[in-house]
Protein backbone atom coordinates (compact mmCIF):
# COMPACT_ATOMS: atom_id res chain seq x y z
CA UNK A 1 0.00 0.00 0.00
CA UNK A 2 1.27 3.49 -0.89
CA UNK A 3 1.47 6.05 1.26
CA UNK A 4 -0.45 8.70 -0.37
CA UNK A 5 -2.92 7.48 -3.09
CA UNK A 6 -4.32 10.02 -5.14
CA UNK A 7 -7.68 8.39 -6.69
CA UNK A 8 -9.44 9.60 -9.84
CA UNK A 9 -8.85 13.21 -8.66
CA UNK A 10 -10.24 16.08 -10.59
CA UNK A 11 -11.16 19.43 -10.53
CA UNK A 12 -13.42 21.94 -12.07
CA UNK A 13 -14.28 25.37 -11.67
CA UNK A 14 -17.57 26.50 -12.46
CA UNK A 15 -17.57 25.19 -15.71
CA UNK A 16 -14.25 24.75 -16.27
CA UNK A 17 -12.51 21.56 -16.33
CA UNK A 18 -9.36 22.36 -14.08
CA UNK A 19 -7.88 19.32 -13.49
CA UNK A 20 -8.58 15.53 -15.76
CA UNK A 21 -8.72 12.95 -13.37
CA UNK A 22 -5.93 11.79 -11.53
CA UNK A 23 -4.26 8.32 -10.29
CA UNK A 24 -1.44 8.53 -8.90
CA UNK A 25 0.51 7.01 -5.77
CA UNK A 26 3.64 8.21 -3.66
CA UNK A 27 5.40 5.70 -2.20
CA UNK A 28 7.32 5.92 1.39
CA UNK A 29 10.43 7.87 1.36
CA UNK A 30 9.84 8.75 -2.05
CA UNK A 31 10.56 12.42 -3.61
CA UNK A 32 7.85 12.71 -6.83
CA UNK A 33 8.18 16.00 -8.61
CA UNK A 34 5.22 17.06 -10.70
CA UNK A 35 6.01 18.50 -13.50
CA UNK A 36 3.84 20.30 -15.79
CA UNK A 37 3.55 23.64 -17.90
CA UNK A 38 1.64 27.49 -16.09
CA UNK A 39 -1.62 26.49 -15.79
CA UNK A 40 -2.29 22.71 -16.07
CA UNK A 41 -3.36 22.64 -12.70
CA UNK A 42 -0.42 21.08 -10.79
CA UNK A 43 -0.72 22.92 -7.91
CA UNK A 44 -4.56 22.69 -7.56
CA UNK A 45 -3.69 19.17 -6.86
CA UNK A 46 -1.48 19.51 -4.11
CA UNK A 47 -3.93 22.06 -2.68
CA UNK A 48 -6.52 18.96 -3.04
CA UNK A 49 -3.96 16.58 -1.05
CA UNK A 50 -3.17 19.42 1.25
CA UNK A 51 -6.94 19.38 2.05
CA UNK A 52 -7.22 23.68 1.04
CA UNK A 53 -9.50 22.48 -1.47
CA UNK A 54 -11.80 19.66 -1.97
CA UNK A 55 -11.94 17.49 -5.24
CA UNK A 56 -14.86 17.57 -7.66
CA UNK A 57 -14.63 13.64 -8.43
CA UNK A 58 -12.08 11.54 -6.49
CA UNK A 59 -10.17 11.27 -3.33
CA UNK A 60 -6.76 11.30 -1.97
CA UNK A 61 -5.98 8.68 0.64
CA UNK A 62 -2.60 9.23 3.35
CA UNK A 63 -2.15 6.22 5.10
CA UNK A 64 -5.13 4.60 4.04
CA UNK A 65 -6.89 7.49 5.47
CA UNK A 66 -9.47 10.18 3.43
CA UNK A 67 -8.28 13.27 3.40
CA UNK A 68 -10.91 15.91 4.19
CA UNK A 69 -9.03 18.93 5.52
CA UNK A 70 -5.71 20.31 6.48
CA UNK A 71 -4.13 18.83 8.92
CA UNK A 72 -0.28 18.57 10.85
CA UNK A 73 0.18 15.30 8.90
CA UNK A 74 0.77 17.25 5.25
CA UNK A 75 3.96 19.77 6.00
CA UNK A 76 3.31 22.45 3.14
CA UNK A 77 5.48 25.43 1.75
CA UNK A 78 4.26 27.81 -0.48
CA UNK A 79 5.74 29.82 -3.52
CA UNK A 80 4.53 32.88 -1.63
CA UNK A 81 6.23 33.90 1.47
CA UNK A 82 3.99 32.61 4.20
CA UNK A 83 5.72 33.53 7.20
CA UNK A 84 3.77 34.75 10.45
CA UNK A 85 5.31 38.01 10.09
CA UNK A 86 4.88 38.86 13.75
CA UNK A 87 6.96 36.07 14.86
CA UNK A 88 10.44 35.89 15.21
CA UNK A 89 12.15 33.06 13.01
CA UNK A 90 12.13 30.61 15.70
CA UNK A 91 8.73 31.51 16.85
CA UNK A 92 7.04 30.70 13.31
CA UNK A 93 9.28 27.07 13.13
CA UNK A 94 7.79 26.73 16.68
CA UNK A 95 4.29 27.57 15.42
CA UNK A 96 3.21 24.05 14.47
CA UNK A 97 1.38 22.04 16.94
CA UNK A 98 3.67 19.71 16.87
CA UNK A 99 6.99 21.22 17.13
CA UNK A 100 9.00 21.44 19.99
CA UNK A 101 12.31 23.83 20.62
CA UNK A 102 14.48 20.61 20.40
CA UNK A 103 13.28 20.08 17.03
CA UNK A 104 13.09 23.81 16.06
CA UNK A 105 16.73 24.69 17.02
CA UNK A 106 17.57 21.53 15.14
CA UNK A 107 16.39 22.42 12.26
CA UNK A 108 18.22 26.45 12.36
CA UNK A 109 20.99 24.75 12.68
CA UNK A 110 20.31 22.09 9.56
CA UNK A 111 18.57 25.49 7.42
CA UNK A 112 22.11 27.13 8.58
CA UNK A 113 19.57 30.33 10.17
CA UNK A 114 21.78 29.69 13.57
CA UNK A 115 22.22 33.58 14.12
CA UNK A 116 18.96 34.94 12.99
CA UNK A 117 16.46 33.17 15.46
CA UNK A 118 15.57 36.05 16.28
CA UNK A 119 15.31 38.20 13.66
CA UNK A 120 11.66 39.09 11.93
CA UNK A 121 10.70 37.81 8.19
CA UNK A 122 10.74 41.60 7.25
CA UNK A 123 14.45 41.03 8.17
CA UNK A 124 15.37 38.36 5.89
CA UNK A 125 16.15 37.30 1.92
CA UNK A 126 13.47 35.12 0.11
CA UNK A 127 16.11 32.53 0.10
CA UNK A 128 16.14 32.56 3.85
CA UNK A 129 12.41 32.82 4.69
CA UNK A 130 12.03 29.77 2.36
CA UNK A 131 14.38 28.12 4.49
CA UNK A 132 12.49 29.03 7.47
CA UNK A 133 9.46 27.82 6.20
CA UNK A 134 11.30 24.70 5.41
CA UNK A 135 12.10 24.05 9.08
CA UNK A 136 8.59 25.17 10.22
CA UNK A 137 7.36 22.57 7.96
CA UNK A 138 9.31 19.80 9.20
CA UNK A 139 9.30 21.03 12.35
CA UNK A 140 6.00 19.61 12.95
CA UNK A 141 6.92 16.13 11.63
CA UNK A 142 4.21 15.80 8.66
CA UNK A 143 4.08 11.94 7.50
CA UNK A 144 4.46 13.81 4.06
CA UNK A 145 6.37 17.21 2.71
CA UNK A 146 4.14 19.34 0.00
CA UNK A 147 5.82 22.03 -1.58
CA UNK A 148 4.48 24.41 -4.44
CA UNK A 149 6.78 25.67 -6.17
CA UNK A 150 8.52 26.91 -3.01
CA UNK A 151 12.12 28.09 -4.92
CA UNK A 152 10.06 29.98 -7.97
CA UNK A 153 10.45 33.07 -6.45
CA UNK A 154 14.03 32.80 -5.98
CA UNK A 155 17.09 34.15 -7.62
CA UNK A 156 18.87 31.11 -10.41
CA UNK A 157 21.95 31.17 -7.99
CA UNK A 158 19.85 31.30 -4.41
CA UNK A 159 17.26 28.50 -6.15
CA UNK A 160 20.13 26.33 -7.16
CA UNK A 161 21.30 26.24 -3.53
CA UNK A 162 18.15 25.62 -1.76
CA UNK A 163 17.40 22.62 -3.60
CA UNK A 164 21.14 21.25 -2.59
CA UNK A 165 19.45 22.00 0.97
CA UNK A 166 16.77 20.64 0.18
CA UNK A 167 17.98 17.35 -1.40
CA UNK A 168 20.29 17.01 1.60
CA UNK A 169 17.75 17.21 4.20
CA UNK A 170 15.98 14.27 2.05
CA UNK A 171 19.36 12.20 1.80
CA UNK A 172 19.56 12.52 5.62
CA UNK A 173 16.17 11.31 6.21
CA UNK A 174 14.28 10.54 3.63
CA UNK A 175 10.58 12.25 4.29
CA UNK A 176 8.46 11.74 1.90
CA UNK A 177 8.20 14.51 -0.73
CA UNK A 178 5.80 15.75 -3.15
CA UNK A 179 6.95 18.62 -5.21
CA UNK A 180 5.56 20.85 -7.62
CA UNK A 181 7.48 22.92 -10.01
CA UNK A 182 8.06 23.33 -13.95
CA UNK A 183 11.17 23.85 -13.78
CA UNK A 184 12.68 20.81 -15.30
CA UNK A 185 16.38 20.62 -14.30
CA UNK A 186 14.99 20.95 -10.35
CA UNK A 187 12.52 18.19 -11.45
CA UNK A 188 15.25 16.17 -12.17
CA UNK A 189 17.86 16.95 -10.01
CA UNK A 190 15.58 16.37 -6.76
CA UNK A 191 13.35 13.74 -7.86
CA UNK A 192 13.26 10.12 -7.84
CA UNK A 193 10.65 9.70 -9.72
CA UNK A 194 8.76 12.85 -12.58
CA UNK A 195 5.34 12.76 -13.04
CA UNK A 196 4.63 14.70 -16.06
CA UNK A 197 1.21 16.78 -16.56
CA UNK A 198 0.08 17.98 -19.81
CA UNK A 199 -1.54 21.02 -20.77
CA UNK A 200 -5.45 22.67 -19.14
CA UNK A 201 -7.41 20.30 -18.00
CA UNK A 202 -4.19 18.75 -16.14
CA UNK A 203 -3.69 14.82 -17.08
CA UNK A 204 -0.64 12.42 -15.67
CA UNK A 205 1.27 12.13 -19.36
CA UNK A 206 4.13 10.02 -18.05
CA UNK A 207 6.31 8.74 -15.53
CA UNK A 208 10.05 9.03 -15.48
CA UNK A 209 11.84 7.43 -12.72
CA UNK A 210 15.06 9.60 -12.49
CA UNK A 211 17.66 6.88 -12.06
CA UNK A 212 20.29 8.93 -10.83
CA UNK A 213 22.47 8.10 -7.77
CA UNK A 214 22.30 9.45 -4.55
CA UNK A 215 24.32 11.60 -2.81
CA UNK A 216 23.84 13.97 -5.83
CA UNK A 217 25.87 17.53 -6.02
CA UNK A 218 25.38 19.85 -8.45
CA UNK A 219 27.85 19.12 -10.69
CA UNK A 220 25.58 16.38 -11.87
CA UNK A 221 23.96 18.60 -13.66
CA UNK A 222 26.60 18.72 -16.44
CA UNK A 223 26.69 14.52 -16.56
CA UNK A 224 25.25 13.46 -19.65
CA UNK A 225 22.74 11.17 -18.16
CA UNK A 226 21.36 14.08 -17.03
CA UNK A 227 21.19 15.93 -20.22
CA UNK A 228 19.36 12.87 -21.69
CA UNK A 229 16.51 12.88 -18.88
CA UNK A 230 16.37 16.94 -19.63
CA UNK A 231 16.09 16.07 -23.33
CA UNK A 232 13.67 13.65 -22.81
CA UNK A 233 11.35 15.47 -20.62
CA UNK A 234 12.30 18.75 -22.63
CA UNK A 235 10.33 17.22 -25.18
CA UNK A 236 7.46 16.04 -23.63
CA UNK A 237 6.86 19.67 -21.70
CA UNK A 238 7.34 21.46 -24.94
CA UNK A 239 4.22 20.01 -26.49
CA UNK A 240 2.45 20.66 -23.56
CA UNK A 241 3.50 24.36 -23.65
CA UNK A 242 2.60 24.96 -26.61
CA UNK A 243 -1.04 23.87 -25.72
CA UNK A 244 -0.92 25.59 -23.31
CA UNK A 245 0.09 29.35 -25.23
CA UNK A 246 -2.42 28.62 -27.85
CA UNK A 247 -4.96 28.59 -24.30
CA UNK A 248 -3.04 31.24 -23.14
CA UNK A 249 -6.24 33.48 -21.67
CA UNK A 250 -7.52 30.75 -19.60
CA UNK A 251 -4.05 29.72 -17.66
CA UNK A 252 -3.08 32.47 -15.47
CA UNK A 253 -1.97 30.31 -12.55
CA UNK A 254 0.15 27.65 -12.19
CA UNK B 1 14.00 66.50 2.12
CA UNK B 2 15.55 66.04 5.84
CA UNK B 3 13.52 65.84 8.51
CA UNK B 4 14.99 69.28 10.15
CA UNK B 5 13.88 71.28 7.13
CA UNK B 6 10.05 68.95 7.45
CA UNK B 7 9.93 70.38 11.06
CA UNK B 8 10.95 73.94 10.29
CA UNK B 9 8.34 74.25 7.51
CA UNK B 10 5.89 72.77 9.64
CA UNK B 11 6.61 75.09 12.12
CA UNK B 12 6.76 78.25 9.82
CA UNK B 13 2.46 77.57 9.05
CA UNK B 14 2.02 78.10 12.73
CA UNK B 15 3.86 81.32 13.27
CA UNK B 16 2.42 82.66 10.05
CA UNK B 17 -1.01 81.52 11.42
CA UNK B 18 -0.26 83.30 14.54
CA UNK B 19 0.89 86.30 12.61
CA UNK B 20 -1.73 86.80 10.63
CA UNK B 21 -4.39 86.52 13.72
CA UNK B 22 -2.65 88.87 15.71
CA UNK B 23 -2.56 91.52 12.36
CA UNK B 24 -6.25 91.42 11.84
CA UNK B 25 -7.29 91.57 15.80
CA UNK B 26 -4.28 94.32 16.82
CA UNK B 27 -4.48 95.91 13.79
CA UNK B 28 -7.69 96.70 14.70
CA UNK B 29 -9.64 95.05 11.43
CA UNK B 30 -11.18 92.72 13.13
CA UNK B 31 -13.60 94.08 16.08
CA UNK B 32 -12.72 91.87 19.83
CA UNK B 33 -16.50 91.23 20.15
CA UNK B 34 -16.14 88.85 17.41
CA UNK B 35 -12.48 87.85 17.68
CA UNK B 36 -10.22 88.00 20.51
CA UNK B 37 -6.30 89.02 20.35
CA UNK B 38 -3.71 86.09 21.09
CA UNK B 39 -2.58 88.19 23.67
CA UNK B 40 -6.30 88.51 25.59
CA UNK B 41 -7.03 84.55 24.40
CA UNK B 42 -3.65 83.59 26.81
CA UNK B 43 -4.92 85.94 29.37
CA UNK B 44 -8.01 84.45 29.48
CA UNK B 45 -6.90 81.07 29.70
CA UNK B 46 -5.12 81.87 32.24
CA UNK B 47 -7.58 83.44 34.20
CA UNK B 48 -9.56 79.97 33.59
CA UNK B 49 -6.87 77.44 34.91
CA UNK B 50 -6.03 79.67 38.02
CA UNK B 51 -9.74 81.11 39.17
CA UNK B 52 -12.66 79.24 37.32
CA UNK B 53 -11.08 75.47 38.38
CA UNK B 54 -10.95 74.68 34.31
CA UNK B 55 -7.95 71.92 34.80
CA UNK B 56 -11.36 70.00 36.36
CA UNK B 57 -13.01 70.61 33.40
CA UNK B 58 -10.20 69.67 31.53
CA UNK B 59 -9.51 66.15 33.33
CA UNK B 60 -13.98 65.87 33.10
CA UNK B 61 -13.62 65.62 29.48
CA UNK B 62 -10.56 63.36 29.27
CA UNK B 63 -12.35 60.77 31.84
CA UNK B 64 -15.12 61.00 29.54
CA UNK B 65 -13.79 60.76 25.81
CA UNK B 66 -11.62 57.47 26.95
CA UNK B 67 -14.40 56.22 29.20
CA UNK B 68 -16.87 56.37 25.95
CA UNK B 69 -13.68 55.23 23.86
CA UNK B 70 -12.92 52.23 26.29
CA UNK B 71 -16.33 51.04 26.25
CA UNK B 72 -16.84 51.38 22.74
CA UNK B 73 -13.96 49.22 22.07
CA UNK B 74 -14.21 46.81 24.56
CA UNK B 75 -17.25 45.70 23.06
CA UNK B 76 -16.51 46.86 19.27
CA UNK B 77 -13.44 45.13 18.74
CA UNK B 78 -14.50 41.67 19.85
CA UNK B 79 -17.52 41.80 17.95
CA UNK B 80 -15.28 43.47 14.84
CA UNK B 81 -13.47 40.52 15.32
CA UNK B 82 -16.11 37.63 14.97
CA UNK B 83 -17.53 39.40 12.35
CA UNK B 84 -14.62 39.85 10.15
CA UNK B 85 -13.39 35.28 10.62
CA UNK B 86 -16.66 34.02 10.72
CA UNK B 87 -19.07 34.72 7.47
CA UNK B 88 -22.68 34.04 9.71
CA UNK B 89 -22.11 36.62 12.49
CA UNK B 90 -20.83 38.89 9.22
CA UNK B 91 -24.11 38.54 7.25
CA UNK B 92 -26.22 38.90 10.88
CA UNK B 93 -24.65 42.13 11.89
CA UNK B 94 -23.28 44.12 8.87
CA UNK B 95 -26.42 45.25 7.19
CA UNK B 96 -27.55 46.82 10.62
CA UNK B 97 -24.13 48.26 11.55
CA UNK B 98 -23.65 50.10 8.33
CA UNK B 99 -27.07 51.31 8.27
CA UNK B 100 -26.08 52.49 12.44
CA UNK B 101 -22.81 54.30 11.59
CA UNK B 102 -24.27 56.87 9.37
CA UNK B 103 -27.08 57.65 12.18
CA UNK B 104 -25.43 60.89 13.61
CA UNK B 105 -24.19 60.60 17.69
CA UNK B 106 -25.08 64.34 18.17
CA UNK B 107 -28.64 63.44 17.14
CA UNK B 108 -29.30 60.87 19.53
CA UNK B 109 -28.16 63.55 22.53
CA UNK B 110 -31.74 64.16 23.39
CA UNK B 111 -33.15 60.86 23.49
CA UNK B 112 -29.83 59.53 25.69
CA UNK B 113 -30.93 62.42 28.11
CA UNK B 114 -34.47 61.51 28.20
CA UNK B 115 -33.12 57.65 28.85
CA UNK B 116 -30.22 58.61 30.90
CA UNK B 117 -30.36 62.05 32.14
CA UNK B 118 -27.47 64.66 31.95
CA UNK B 119 -24.71 62.87 33.98
CA UNK B 120 -21.72 61.10 32.69
CA UNK B 121 -23.67 58.21 32.00
CA UNK B 122 -25.32 60.06 28.99
CA UNK B 123 -22.27 61.90 28.56
CA UNK B 124 -20.33 57.98 27.55
CA UNK B 125 -23.32 57.16 25.77
CA UNK B 126 -22.91 60.06 23.20
CA UNK B 127 -18.90 58.75 23.08
CA UNK B 128 -20.35 55.03 22.78
CA UNK B 129 -22.57 55.78 20.04
CA UNK B 130 -20.63 57.68 17.73
CA UNK B 131 -17.40 55.28 18.02
CA UNK B 132 -19.14 51.76 18.49
CA UNK B 133 -20.14 51.48 14.72
CA UNK B 134 -17.13 52.60 13.20
CA UNK B 135 -14.95 50.26 15.28
CA UNK B 136 -17.16 47.30 14.55
CA UNK B 137 -17.16 47.91 10.68
CA UNK B 138 -13.13 48.77 10.66
CA UNK B 139 -12.09 45.79 12.38
CA UNK B 140 -14.34 43.68 10.89
CA UNK B 141 -12.49 44.89 7.46
CA UNK B 142 -9.13 44.80 8.75
CA UNK B 143 -9.59 41.18 10.02
CA UNK B 144 -11.30 40.14 6.63
CA UNK B 145 -8.45 41.21 4.83
CA UNK B 146 -6.10 39.01 6.73
CA UNK B 147 -3.65 37.23 3.93
CA UNK B 148 -5.77 33.69 2.60
CA UNK B 149 -2.35 32.11 2.40
CA UNK B 150 -0.99 32.95 6.26
CA UNK B 151 -4.59 31.44 7.07
CA UNK B 152 -3.56 28.22 4.70
CA UNK B 153 0.05 27.97 6.45
CA UNK B 154 -1.48 27.83 10.04
CA UNK B 155 -3.70 25.23 8.87
CA UNK B 156 -1.37 23.16 7.17
CA UNK B 157 0.60 23.68 10.90
CA UNK B 158 -2.11 22.16 12.41
CA UNK B 159 -4.02 24.88 14.13
CA UNK B 160 -7.43 24.73 15.00
CA UNK B 161 -10.21 26.88 13.95
CA UNK B 162 -10.09 28.45 17.10
CA UNK B 163 -6.47 28.36 16.97
CA UNK B 164 -6.86 30.58 13.31
CA UNK B 165 -8.49 33.44 15.36
CA UNK B 166 -6.06 33.66 18.41
CA UNK B 167 -2.99 33.21 16.71
CA UNK B 168 -3.52 34.37 13.37
CA UNK B 169 -6.20 36.77 12.70
CA UNK B 170 -5.83 38.72 15.98
CA UNK B 171 -2.10 39.22 15.65
CA UNK B 172 -2.09 39.92 11.96
CA UNK B 173 -5.17 42.30 12.68
CA UNK B 174 -3.70 44.24 16.02
CA UNK B 175 -1.54 46.95 14.36
CA UNK B 176 -4.59 47.79 12.18
CA UNK B 177 -6.73 47.50 14.89
CA UNK B 178 -4.44 49.57 16.77
CA UNK B 179 -4.53 52.42 13.59
CA UNK B 180 -8.14 52.47 13.71
CA UNK B 181 -8.43 52.63 17.64
CA UNK B 182 -6.25 56.40 16.97
CA UNK B 183 -8.65 56.92 14.52
CA UNK B 184 -11.72 57.01 15.95
CA UNK B 185 -10.15 58.24 19.02
CA UNK B 186 -9.81 61.62 17.43
CA UNK B 187 -13.26 61.43 16.28
CA UNK B 188 -14.63 61.05 19.66
CA UNK B 189 -12.99 64.24 20.84
CA UNK B 190 -15.52 65.85 18.52
CA UNK B 191 -18.31 63.97 19.92
CA UNK B 192 -17.29 65.13 23.77
CA UNK B 193 -17.29 68.73 22.76
CA UNK B 194 -21.31 68.23 21.56
CA UNK B 195 -22.21 66.20 23.87
CA UNK B 196 -21.16 68.65 26.56
CA UNK B 197 -22.36 71.15 24.59
CA UNK B 198 -25.86 70.65 25.36
CA UNK B 199 -27.13 69.51 28.77
CA UNK B 200 -24.17 69.72 30.59
CA UNK B 201 -22.48 71.27 34.05
CA UNK B 202 -18.90 70.78 33.84
CA UNK B 203 -16.12 69.73 30.73
CA UNK B 204 -14.81 72.12 28.01
CA UNK B 205 -17.80 71.97 25.96
CA UNK B 206 -19.43 73.34 29.24
CA UNK B 207 -16.81 75.83 29.72
CA UNK B 208 -17.41 76.73 25.76
CA UNK B 209 -20.89 77.36 26.44
CA UNK B 210 -20.83 79.40 29.34
CA UNK B 211 -18.15 82.02 27.44
CA UNK B 212 -20.39 82.34 24.71
CA UNK B 213 -23.49 83.75 27.10
CA UNK B 214 -20.85 86.27 27.84
CA UNK B 215 -19.71 87.08 24.64
CA UNK B 216 -15.76 85.72 25.57
CA UNK B 217 -14.21 84.92 22.28
CA UNK B 218 -10.63 84.65 24.29
CA UNK B 219 -12.05 81.64 26.78
CA UNK B 220 -13.51 80.01 23.62
CA UNK B 221 -10.81 80.14 21.21
CA UNK B 222 -8.51 78.83 24.17
CA UNK B 223 -11.09 76.08 24.39
CA UNK B 224 -10.64 75.02 21.37
CA UNK B 225 -6.70 75.41 21.42
CA UNK B 226 -6.91 72.74 24.29
CA UNK B 227 -8.72 70.07 22.58
CA UNK B 228 -6.75 70.77 20.29
CA UNK B 229 -3.29 70.52 22.23
CA UNK B 230 -4.82 67.55 23.97
CA UNK B 231 -5.96 65.72 20.59
CA UNK B 232 -2.80 66.55 19.13
CA UNK B 233 -0.78 64.64 22.20
CA UNK B 234 -2.80 61.66 22.57
CA UNK B 235 -2.64 60.99 18.85
CA UNK B 236 1.03 61.63 19.44
CA UNK B 237 1.43 58.70 21.96
CA UNK B 238 -0.83 56.55 20.61
CA UNK B 239 1.26 56.22 17.39
CA UNK B 240 4.53 55.97 19.76
CA UNK B 241 2.79 52.90 21.86
CA UNK B 242 1.42 51.67 18.56
CA UNK B 243 5.48 51.17 17.17
CA UNK B 244 6.79 49.91 20.25
CA UNK B 245 3.79 47.66 20.33
CA UNK B 246 4.64 46.08 16.93
CA UNK B 247 8.17 45.97 16.14
CA UNK B 248 8.32 43.57 13.57
CA UNK B 249 6.09 46.27 10.88
CA UNK B 250 9.34 48.56 10.74
CA UNK B 251 11.83 45.50 11.11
Amino acid sequence: MSKLAIEGVSKSFAATRALGAIDLAVEDNDFLCILGPSGCGKSTLLRIVAGLEEPSTGRVLLDRQPVARPGPDRGMVFQSYTLFPWLTVRRNILFGTRSTPEKADSLIFKVGLKGFENHYPKQLSGGMQQRTALARALANDPKILLLDEPFGALDNQTRALMQELLLGIWEADRKTVLFVTHDIEEAIFMANRVAVMSARPGHLKSIVPIELPHPRHYRMKTTPEFSRYKAELTEEIRVESIKAMEMAPSTSTT
Amino acid sequence: MGPGARVALGLAFFILFFAAWALATFGGYVSPTFLADPASMLREGWNLLVQHGFMKDILITIWRVFGGFILAAAIGIPLGMAMGAYKPVEAFFEPFISFSRYLPASAFIPLLILWAGTGEAQKLLVIFVGSFFQIVLMVAVAVGNTRRDLVEAAYTLGASDRAIVTRVLLPAAAPEIAEISRLVLGWAWTYVIVAELIGASSGIGHMIMDSQALLNTGQIIFGIVVIGVIGLVSDFLFKAFNRRLFPWRLA
